[in-house]
């Protein structure tokens, strides 16, 4: 990817994580705090390293985008975390939930909307692109099956992602997860356009 | 007293608003996508509609398109997560009355629905 | 890609050397102590084969049907087209013969589910059906297979006796 399209790329996925942690506050009534956020090129077949390996159990939560280009949005957490991301939503003890049955999933499901749209509302509004996000499909399996729903479109066309990564957490430690963005060569080319018109 | 009809793909936000709606002595009749949104207005002809825009099947804005299209008086919110400037628009061109974008607080639904049926 | 060749001749072999294929990697080996592993199977395939009189093994991780307008890294087995044959190659430069290999399948599964992914393409069935349906146009018969559903699956082939055990998250392997 060209140096111009990456750091366009670094500055719309800052400005729409910023948002979406302001979205997954609001919906969860605590503070967020993003503890690390990265841009990385990754092989695709390495991308479930980053969560513990394909082997461990994880929910994800994934919708694409449509309208001025395609990409893909996945949350990716630790069960326990998806657990309790449930109790907070439910406004209940954390430690109630243990398994993701039907309103655990619209649950979580619901915040991935949030989180999505908080996100492409962000760039949209920045670059005047339409950016539009799919309902969710919420999975609960191991990482590496997850991940092949993303994996399997990258890699059609490259065998490497522009990654990016958010690590956040509550202020009081109770969750923390990751938000990977992933975009398509496409989106690239169009984000790269808007830079060059801007 | 009014009948709302709330479209929302989540059931878990359809469970929210419609108890909130409750509580406040509405009837709520609920939808799952735009295309049962359309076929349970045209049969109940409710007095509110508070409409998700992300849904399958049919979104919410062609949803609002066709409500609008049956009756050009239809009283529809739309309450979405999408909150982008074009979308929200394209929701105030095709007749939506309101936009309240989510996570809404309890307030904001019940101001959203006292402006529609007022 | 990873390409193992053993001696199988070797006097020792090492003890059970575990060779785990991402997307899109294909091995060979001839070492009897070698185990050939797929983790975390979606709606990827794997292909698996296995010469029980000369203990040659072979596995692709596949990702996606067919390579024809994608785009095209040679040797890699990211696609069921170029995966299968090279993976039956690799086997026969082992001393393996085609007609004798045990040929199994497995993945393929359905992840996205709900209304909104109804009318897409299952990447997992299309896995499936360009393996089955190019391993019969080469007049190769599928020993046994798990294909589709909706869960993710590790598999592994060892080499010392040629047995296969899928599992599903959390739940105990069983033998194809």
């Amino acid at each position: 990817m060209k140096e111009l399209a990456l750091s366009r790329w670094a500055e719309l996925v800052g400005i729409g994580t910023t948002n979406a942690m302001a979205g997954l506050s609001q919906m969860i009534g605590q503070e967020i705090e993003v503890d690390s956020f990265g841009l990385r090129k990754v092989p695709v077949s390495q991308i479930s390293q980053l969560v513990g390996g394909p082997e461990a159990p994880a929910v994800g939560i994934y919708l694409t985008v449509s309208g001025a280009a395609d990409g893909h949005l996945m949350l990716i957490y630790d069960p326990r975390i998806a657990f309790a991301f449930v109790d907070l939503l439910m406004m209940q003890p954390i430690g109630t939930t243990k398994e993701i049955g039907e309103m655990e999933s619209s649950a979580l499901g619901e915040m991935g909307n949030v989180i999505g749209a908080f996100f492409l509302n962000a760039i949209a509004d920045h670059t005047g692109l339409s950016l539009r996000p799919s309902p969710p499909a919420v999975m609960a399996d191991m990482a590496g099956a997850l991940l092949d729903v993303v994996s399997a479109e990258i890699l059609m066309h490259a065998d490497e992602t522009y990654l990016a990564e958010t690590t956040f957490s509550t202020a009081e430690g109770v969750i923390s997860g990751m938000f990977f963005v992933m975009p398509s060569d496409d989106l690239l080319s169009v984000l790269v356009e808007t830079a060059a018109a801007a | 007293m009014a009948k709302v009809l709330i479209a929302d793909d989540a059931a878990f936000m359809r469970m929210r608003s419609a108890s909130l709606l409750k509580e406040l002595g509405h009837d709520v009749i609920e939808a799952e996508n735009g295309e049962e949104a359309v076929s349970l207005y045209q049969q109940h002809t409710p007095d509110a509609v508070l409409l998700d825009i992300t849904m399958p099947v049919m979104d919410g804005l062609d949803a609002l398109r066709a409500i609008v299209a049956h009756d050009p008086a239809a009283k529809v919110a739309m309450v979405t997560a999408m909150g982008q400037q074009q979308v929200i628009m394209e929701a105030i061109k095709a007749g939506a009355k309101d936009f309240v974008v989510k996570p809404f607080d309890a307030s904001r639904i019940e101001e959203a629905l006292w402006k529609l049926v007022k | 890609m990873t390409l193992s060749v053993v001696d199988p001749t070797t006097p020792e072999p090492r003890a059970g050397v575990e060779q785990t294929l991402g997307l899109g990697e294909w091995a060979v080996s001839a070492d009897p102590s070698a185990t050939l592993t797929c983790i975390g199977l979606g709606s990827c395939v794997a292909f698996i084969v296995y010469d029980p009189a000369t203990k040659v093994g072979g596995m692709a991780h596949m990702v996606l049907p067919d390579s024809t307008g994608a785009r095209n890294t040679p040797g890699t087995a990211k696609f069921v087209d170029m995966a299968i044959p090279l993976v039956i190659e690799g086997v026969e430069a082992l001393g393996a013969q085609t007609r004798r290999l045990r040929i199994v399948l497995a993945g393929g599964a359905t992840m996205l589910r709900g209304a909104a992914f109804e009318g897409r393409i299952n990447i997992g069935d299309r896995n499936a059906d360009a393996a089955r349906s190019l391993l019969t146009a080469r007049h190769l018969r599928i020993a046994a297979e798990d294909l589709g559903g909706t869960q993710g699956r590790t598999v592994r082939l060892r080499l010392v006796d040629g047995s296969i055990s899928v599992s599903l998250a959390g739940q105990p392997a069983r033998l194809l």
